[in-house]
């Protein structure tokens, strides 16, 4: 079987070859009767026709030598069409005759695959050749081709969370042909959807990766009420934070800054509002949100644990729509609609936190903390050929101490796309973006006065490629780079009036290019191979001032032997990653898969913070002579398995990664305007393995999933100088270690009104450092710490429920009603439980005695209501 | 609408408060670990060096002394001055000298067991005047169950000479208390005012009308900066999400046999200089 498609294109080679070299040649015997009229076998004929002194060439491959055929013209070409029919041709030279397949014009159908309410682009969408096991997968920009032989098809056409499609196709020319689907939401007063559908089923899908449907996210409790992308996302398996109001998300093991996380192809450096509490993604505005794990596509890269891919909306281009919601922290209100019916439309969207309740955390009545987020995007279709996107976001935090102090931080991201299809099979995208963060703080006082900030600025610029080669092999290639200008710290005073000097640290830029692509191939109906690359590459440039450390001896300030200075522009270092991404899917038949990956990723850009969780003065710093770039290799080894009779999924990764030039901060280490940065790290290597299960009812009345993994992350920073080693160059325990997580969500629809839904989530405690004694010093109590994370806070579990009530959907008189709307009613930590976020080791008020203090940030039920509507 | 604001009021003030319990848990005895405290000023001594060592976290006794070792320092012009034993873990030089600005100083401990304790050489750097004390009053003033509480803080304006870089601590005491606490601990740095003449205001620290605050303000190293930088970062915001991570707190100390043992405190040496403020109205 497998030598199917080589033989038969030797074959063919050969006869060209063969034609190529006889062309001319003499004419054959012409109007020779072959066989007399009647029907025969074609393989009776062939016999004949040998037995005449012809020599026949072909192959039983394409020539169906059982079939029958009737004669009626017997003269020797006139047969040889016969035996040919439509798909074969012949060629007569002398005594030999050569039967080979002829070219076929091949069609391709393609276009974009929407939704049929909004037209938002549907990505990861399989259409599906029924009856053989022919199919295609959206590219993300809902882009797909499928090339086939002319003839009737019928094309079935499955997305997650949308009703499956079935299209009968005569295809006899080039078709475009954009494929519009109804969402399931739309139907949900028929609750039991009986046609199953499943990310792992999806063809073409990969290993480790979690799709968040925004659907089901949006049924299960928040803390505050608020739907939140992180706190959704922590509830799938393999993904941590270190505490409640802990900045960003641990993917299998990882650093907060080793994941990229992008909003509509643009960085961003925050993630949080209120220190955590909430994150920046208004879920209003997003349409889909992708974490990979573990087999990140070449598409991505820069970071070495996971990508995570937030989308937003496209904006409704067929009819305007305003919806919005207020919760106990924020308002949002958002607007879309066409600007012209079906060709373009915008979104605008805001929200804003409206209660400053952070003074109720501090105690601090005068504070103010607050937050904004502003996404925006519009686009145009001016033909089926070409689509311009142009999107930006725009966040904001705010927090001024009630004194005097004011800081504000925040994102900011502009991304301008170009779709462009070439020919039906090639799909192009071209995109330019900026991506800023920003933190500001400002003393206005009037001796005092001054204002500091501190940016990281990327420019990008990257274009993707789509080849739908076959129906078998999809062709993804592209490159791109990236421009980084980091200004670690500026403090500046607002005049002259004021005692502060200036004081500024240079800034830092780098270049990224990369090159990548990645073939996805079927082989057979059970195989499925992705092979790709990603090439990339680092130029840490000038202008700058670079210092050299005495090599024998510890990276600090006092040791600097001599400074290099570079003009702008000039080439302080470069380096150069090759990153093989590799993934092999099997599927072994009823819904069950095997699949296998192999990852490497590099980074080039590290976050470098000294506190517990990531602060938002925290800085970000570019590999350079002292620092070098984080490398990682995975492997993933996953099972999933489909069971449609009772609308289950299941899976089971094992993952094992190991990541070299890891960023620790040094113990005590001064980040704030600081020229000399890298005396403040220590780099070493990091390992983590884990096992996740995964399963999930997607439809029904009742809903939910089980998560759960089983996981160790380890950090070692060892070095020839022992102050420069942590835990004496042992491996220990990551802050974001947990041995066992455990997650269970479930939706229950009671009525087409009532919905209720429950969390509980299971893990083992933190690894926290304990004191190893204490001691007195200048009349103060203190405890005396070594090595870091010996010991376990104590397990942290919790429960959550909510429902959700759908307002009346028809009028009095029986009118549906245009306006959709809904309460939900939340209770976060319903058992109360004061699960520890720290354990603090201080000295008792009033005494000479040391106390340990249990310290929870979320430490009793937290209710909620918020309101949402749609008009 | 207003019992609306109330309820929104109520539900996040209920929810959101962090909670400090204290709690009960076992932690393993480590190793014992020598601390070393001493300061060499440039007022006459007698000045004290003390030698203790850790105990366990949850251990309600005091911490044990070290009472059989030699303790001297030398200065950067190989003067040396012993100190003798008295008591507690003190061992106390004679009044009869005093530290000299411009001068280094460092101490050398010789413990019962032959170990060699040593601390770098710590420069003993002239302090610049203080001669202009304030106090403010908390604007707007905090109220506690509907009573006006008045408060008041303290400032200085300091001349920063220009050529080094200066390191300063403030000690403080209330109606002739020291204040020991570590909020008490008030260090500030000239790094962004070199130079120039500067104000420093302390408003962590809440004083009432009609006391009285003597300022002590000592001259410290940079390295003694930074060790009481992270010594207030271990002991105040340890744990807390915006915390530092539990560190070594690494002093000047070092035993030179053994480079990596940890070796807790510090040996320093100040200039100081003294000032007296009373809180009464109209400053």
């Amino acid at each position: 079987m497998s030598f199917a498609v080589p033989f038969t294109l030797i074959l063919r080679f050969i006869a060209i070859i063969f034609l190529l070299s006889s062309a001319g040649s003499s004419h054959a015997q012409q109007s020779t009767v072959v066989i007399p009229q009647g029907e025969y076998r074609i393989s009776q004929i062939l016999q004949n026709m040998e037995s005449s002194g012809l020599n026949l060439s072909f192959s039983t491959e394409f020539l169906d030598t059982n079939k029958i055929v009737r004669v009626s013209e017997t003269d020797l070409k006139s047969v040889l069409s016969l035996i040919c029919g439509q798909l074969l041709d012949y060629r007569i030279m002398g005594n030999d005759i050569l039967i080979f397949q002829k070219e076929i014009q091949k069609y391709t159908i393609n276009g974009f695959i929407r939704d049929r309410q909004d037209g938002e682009a549907l990505l990861g969408t399989t259409i599906r050749v029924l009856g053989t096991s022919i199919g295609v997968v959206s590219n993300d920009y809902g882009y797909y081709a499928l090339t086939l032989l002319p003839g009737n098809y019928q094309l079935a056409i499955q997305s997650v969370g949308y009703n499956p499609v079935v299209l009968d196709v005569d295809l006899e020319s080039d078709l475009l042909m954009d494929i519009k689907m109804v969402s399931k939401q739309l139907e949900l007063e028929e609750i039991v959807v009986t046609s199953y559908d499943s990310d792992h089923e999806i063809k073409g899908v990969r290993t480790s990766v979690n799709r968040i449907d925004m659907e089901l996210a949006g049924d299960i409790p928040y803390l505050l009420g608020e739907v939140d992308i992180f706190q959704s996302a922590l509830l799938l398996p393999g993904i941590r934070n270190i505490g409640e109001d802990a900045v960003g998300l641990n993917v299998r093991g990882g650093a907060v800054d080793e994941n990229l996380i992008l909003i509509d192809e643009s960085n961003l450096f925050s993630t949080n509002h209120f220190y955590g509490l909430i994150s920046v993604f208004n879920p209003d505005a997003v349409k889909d949100v992708t974490i990979y794990k573990g087999d990140i596509p070449s598409t991505y890269g820069g970071r070495v644990s996971s990508a995570i891919h937030v989308r937003q909306k496209e904006g409704n281009d067929q009819q305007l729509s305003l919806s919005g919601g207020l919760g106990l922290v924020s308002g949002r209100l958002m607007l879309e609609g066409p600007i012209k019916k079906d060709e373009s439309s915008f979104l605008l969207s805001a929200r804003s936190s409206f209660f400053d309740y952070v003074s109720a955390i501090s105690g601090l009545d005068d504070s103010r903390t607050n937050f904004q987020d502003y996404n925006m995007k519009v686009n145009w279709r001016p033909n089926n050929k070409n689509h311009f996107y142009l999107s930006s976001y725009i966040g904001n935090d705010n927090n001024n101490d009630g004194l005097l102090i004011n800081r504000q931080w925040g994102n900011r991201t502009v991304t301008g796309r170009w779709n462009h299809v070439f020919s039906g099979t090639l799909f192009s995208n071209f995109t330019l973006n900026y991506s800023d963060y920003k933190y500001e703080v400002s003393n206005p006082e009037e001796s005092g006065q001054f204002i500091g900030s501190s940016n990281v600025r990327n420019y990008g610029a990257k274009s993707d490629f789509t080849w739908f080669v076959s129906p078998d092999a999809t062709l993804e290639f592209g490159g791109g780079t990236i421009v980084h200008r980091l200004n670690p710290g500026d403090r500046l005073p607002l005049n002259d009036e004021g005692f502060n000097n200036p004081v500024s640290v240079d800034s830092e830029h780098g270049l990224e290019p990369y090159l990548y692509a990645n073939l996805q191939q079927n082989i057979g109906e059970r195989w499925i191979m992705y092979y790709g690359f990603r090439y990339s590459s680092f130029y840490n440039l000038g202008p700058e001032e670079v210092y050299s450390y005495a090599s024998d001896l510890p990276r600090e300030r006092t040791n600097i032997i001599d400074t290099t200075s570079f003009d702008r522009g000039e080439l302080i270092t470069d380096f150069h990653n090759f990153e093989p991404r590799v993934s092999i899917n099997y599927n072994f038949g009823a819904g069950n898969t095997l699949k296998a990956s192999y990852n490497r990723a590099t980074q080039y850009i590290h976050l470098i913070s000294n506190t517990i969780t990531p602060a938002p003065t925290d800085i970000w710093k570019l590999s350079d002579i002292h620092i070098s770039p984080s490398l990682s290799d995975q492997y993933t080894l996953g099972y999933y398995k489909l069971l449609p009779a009772f609308n289950l999924d299941f899976f089971a990764e094992a993952y094992y990664k190991s990541t070299r030039n890891i960023i620790e901060y040094k113990e005590g280490a001064d980040l704030v305007l600081n020229e000399t940065i890298e005396t403040e790290v220590l780099q070493g290597d990091a390992r983590a393995y884990g096992l996740e299960l995964y399963l999930r009812k997607k439809v029904g009345r009742f809903r939910g999933w089980f998560s759960y993994t089983l996981s160790k992350s380890e950090r070692q920073i060892d070095s020839p100088i022992a102050s420069e080693q942590i835990n004496s160059g042992e491996y220990f325990p990551s802050d974001f270690d947990r041995t066992h997580d455990l997650s269970l969500s479930g939706i229950y629809s009671i009525s087409d009104r009532w919905t209720v839904s429950s969390n509980f989530v299971y893990s083992t405690g933190r690894p926290i450092t304990f004191p190893e004694g204490k001691y007195v010093f200048d009349g103060i109590v203190l405890p005396s710490f070594n090595n870091r994370n010996q010991f376990r806070l104590t397990d942290y579990h919790r429960l959550d429920i909510s429902a959700r009530l759908e307002g009346k959907k028809t009028k009095p008189n029986g009118q549906p009603k245009k306006k959709i709307d809904y309460w939900t009613f939340s209770i976060y930590n319903v058992y109360g439980r004061r699960n520890a976020y720290s354990y603090l080791f201080r000295q008792q008020e009033n005494s000479d005695q040391a106390e340990v203090v249990r310290y929870s940030i979320l430490g009793t039920l937290i209710p909620s209501v918020t309101y949402n509507f749609r008009f | 609408m207003k019992y609306w604001h109330y309820i929104i009021l109520i539900l996040v003030s209920l929810g959101l408060n962090s909670c400090e319990d204290p709690i009960e848990i076992d932690i393993p005895d480590g190793p014992q670990r020598l601390v070393v405290e001493g300061w060499i000023t440039d007022q006459f001594g007698p000045y004290t060096i003390r030698l203790t060592l850790t105990n366990n976290f949850n251990d309600g006794s005091s911490n044990p002394i070290v009472e059989d070792a030699q303790v001297i320092v030398t200065d950067s012009e190989n003067r040396f001055y012993t100190f003798s034993y008295q008591s507690d873990g003190n061992y106390v030089s004679d009044d009869s000298w005093r530290g000299e600005p411009g001068l280094s100083y460092r101490c050398q401990v010789l413990l019962p067991d032959g170990t060699i304790i040593r601390s770098t050489p710590e420069l003993l750097q002239p302090v610049p005047s203080l001669d202009s004390l304030f106090f403010k009053e908390v604007f707007p003033p905090n109220i506690i169950e509907g009573i006006i509480q008045e408060e008041f803080f303290i400032g200085s304006t300091i001349r920063d000479p220009a050529d080094v870089s200066n390191f300063y601590r403030w000690r403080l005491s209330q109606n002739g208390l020291p204040l020991t606490e570590v909020s008490s601990v008030v260090i500030f740095s000239d790094r962004f005012v070199n130079g120039n003449e500067f104000q420093i205001e302390v408003p962590q620290i809440l004083f009432g009308r009609l006391d009285t605050i003597v300022v002590r303000q000592e001259s410290i190293s940079e390295l003694a900066f930074d060790y009481f930088d992270l010594l207030i970062a271990q002991a105040t915001t340890l744990g807390q999400s915006s915390g530092t991570a539990p560190a070594v707190l690494r002093g000047n100390l070092t035993n030179p046999s053994d480079p990596e043992e940890i070796i807790l405190g510090y040996f320093g040496a100040s200039a100081v200089v003294s000032d007296t403020i009373i809180i009464v109205q109209d400053n």
